[in-house]
């Protein structure tokens, strides 16, 4: 069974309609890069994903969570088996790289023996082991999404959806970042990521969808065409 | 549930907003201390009446010549009455004794039987019933109890048992409120880690609890502080005022006990308010 499917989804704010009747089926495995212009509903689509919105019509189901009988306690169980990456990073400035992944385990109530190893390894995978005592300040905007990076493989997740992950980093350091994307995709973490950046998918093996006028058009996986 | 890392979170927390806590901790102090000095008054006073309470008695004057065993029978009578408790003779000599400064020489006072009653009735009504039960009787002349002042004490400590939980309410939810207000603060501070706590999968419980443990260790400090500040000021006048006594220890106790819960309460409120949205 796939672990994401969306069947029909509609998403409406008011009277903007978002998303018009999309549907999308992810498997174990997946590299999916999903392109469309600003305002096109990429974020939205994200935000139905790890059930922070709910669609106005149509069902999302994540590993076996169908948005429309998902309980509202049961909603943080799915995000641990998600990891999500934002074009701004979103790190806490007051911690450092260890911490700001060691967090991610201490508040979904890890123990305590667990949580060291895991974050080291997770550093060490995006290649900051040797970074872990440093301040996000003290970093590159590169350095700070591989440490965001880390704290969302840290729970390995099924599925990583990363929204515009190189949107404030230069070609070069946005290729390292998709880089450590296959290596974490290698390993079966499925990956969606949104993105502008279309010199960066050219080297790139991956499905591809386009989000236009609410619709969703390309290869979208499954046997839906 | 991971309550060490709460904790540990909930004291980080309250370091990023240094200033706020401790004018959120003072406040409480300063309301728990308008309380606890409430308390020690209506608790000293409320003593004092007591003391006045137990007081409260029947007199009944005997005619002339009641002795020997007319005496002893009308002694027994009295104390089957319900809610008498002793019942003890003077003597007209004894009398005299007591007034003997007011009256001079002659002695125009009666001999009586001075009535103790159980303490339950030691109220003006229920002097009232035990003396209606004696006047009847035989050798009986005339029976005093201070039915007025009685009555009045009963309200007066009505009166002031009311205050103190009015006092006690006011506090209260100014204490909630004060917390309240700043664990909001703090929440607010926190926003980002809790964006990141809801992203990576945290329960509501567990976002909630290090802000739940903030209010409730500054509820409780504040408590602390407010009968610190108590104490003190009592130790500086206890010398004055002989006979004041302050809180007992289950009182204190009480009042760090509510202390914490409504900065529990304070803090859950705020909280609540945050994550619905
Ligand atoms: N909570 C909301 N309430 C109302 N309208 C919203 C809300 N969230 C998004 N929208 C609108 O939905 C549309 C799609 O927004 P979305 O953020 O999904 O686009 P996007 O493709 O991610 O854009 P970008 O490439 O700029 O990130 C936009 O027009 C946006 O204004
Ligand atoms: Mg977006």
């Amino acid at each position: 069974m796939s672990l994401l499917q969306m069947y029909n989804v509609s998403k409406r704010y008011e009277t903007l309609e978002v998303l018009n009747e999309v549907t999308l089926q992810i498997d174990r495995g997946d590299f999916v890069c999903l392109t469309g212009r600003t305002g096109s509903g990429k974020s939205t689509l994200m935000r139905l994903i790890y059930m922070e919105e709910r669609p106005t019509s149509g069902q999302v189901i994540v590993e076996g969570y169908s948005s429309d009988q998902i309980k509202r306690r049961e909603i943080p169980h799915l995000r641990r088996k998600i990891g999500v990456l934002f074009q701004d990073f979103k790190l806490l400035r007051e911690r450092t790289a260890y911490e700001n992944v060691s967090f991610a385990l201490h508040v979904t109530g890890r123990p305590q023996r667990e949580v060291r190893k895991s974050v080291v390894r997770a550093l060490t995978k995006v290649g900051l082991g040797h970074k872990r005592d440093s301040f996000p300040h003290e970093l590159s905007g590169g350095e700070q999404q591989r440490v965001a990076l880390a704290r969302a493989i840290v729970n390995e997740p099924i599925l990583l959806l990363a929204d515009e992950p190189t949107g404030n980093l230069d070609l070069e350091v946005g290729q390292g970042i998709v880089d450590l994307f296959q290596q974490v995709n290698y390993q079966g973490t499925a990956i969606l990521m949104a993105t502008h950046n279309l010199p960066l998918l050219e080297n790139l093996q991956s499905r591809r969808i386009h989000l236009a006028d609410g619709r969703l058009t390309g290869e979208t996986g499954g046997e839906i065409s | 549930m991971n309550f060490g890392y709460a904790m540990v979170e909930a004291i980080r927390s309250m370091r990023r907003v240094p200033l706020m806590t401790t004018v959120s901790v003072g406040t409480i102090a300063l309301s728990l201390m308008v309380f606890g000095l409430f308390l020690v008054v209506t608790y000293n006073v409320r003593g004092a009446l007591l003391e006045v309470q137990a007081k409260v008695d029947v007199e009944a004057y005997l005619e002339e010549d009641v002795e020997g065993e007319a005496l002893s029978l009308l002694r027994a009578e009295i104390a089957t009455i319900p809610g008498v408790e002793s019942v003890r003779y003077i003597s007209k000599d004894q009398a005299r004794e007591r007034f003997a400064a007011e009256y001079g020489d002659e002695n125009p006072l009666p001999a009586s039987l001075l009535v103790t009653l159980i303490e339950s009735q030691r109220t003006g009504s229920g002097a009232e019933t035990v003396a209606a039960g004696i006047t009847p009787m035989e050798g009986v002349n005339e029976v005093v109890w201070g039915k007025s002042w009685a009555d009045r004490l009963d309200r007066l400590i009505l009166a002031l048992t009311a205050l103190s939980i009015l006092i006690g309410l006011v506090v209260s939810l100014a204490s909630v409120f004060v917390i309240g207000n700043t664990v909001k603060l703090t929440v607010w501070a926190r926003r980002d880690a809790i964006e990141i706590m809801k992203l990576v999968g945290a329960t509501d419980g567990f976002v909630k609890l290090p802000f739940f443990i903030e209010g409730t260790i500054q509820g409780f400090a504040g408590a602390g502080f407010a009968l610190l500040i108590l104490f003190g000021i009592y130790g500086y006048v206890q010398p004055g005022l002989a006979g004041v006594v302050f809180l007992p220890t289950g009182v204190c106790g009480a009042m760090l006990a509510m202390g914490a819960a409504l900065g529990g309460i304070g803090s859950q409120v705020s909280i609540k308010q945050f994550l619905e949205v």
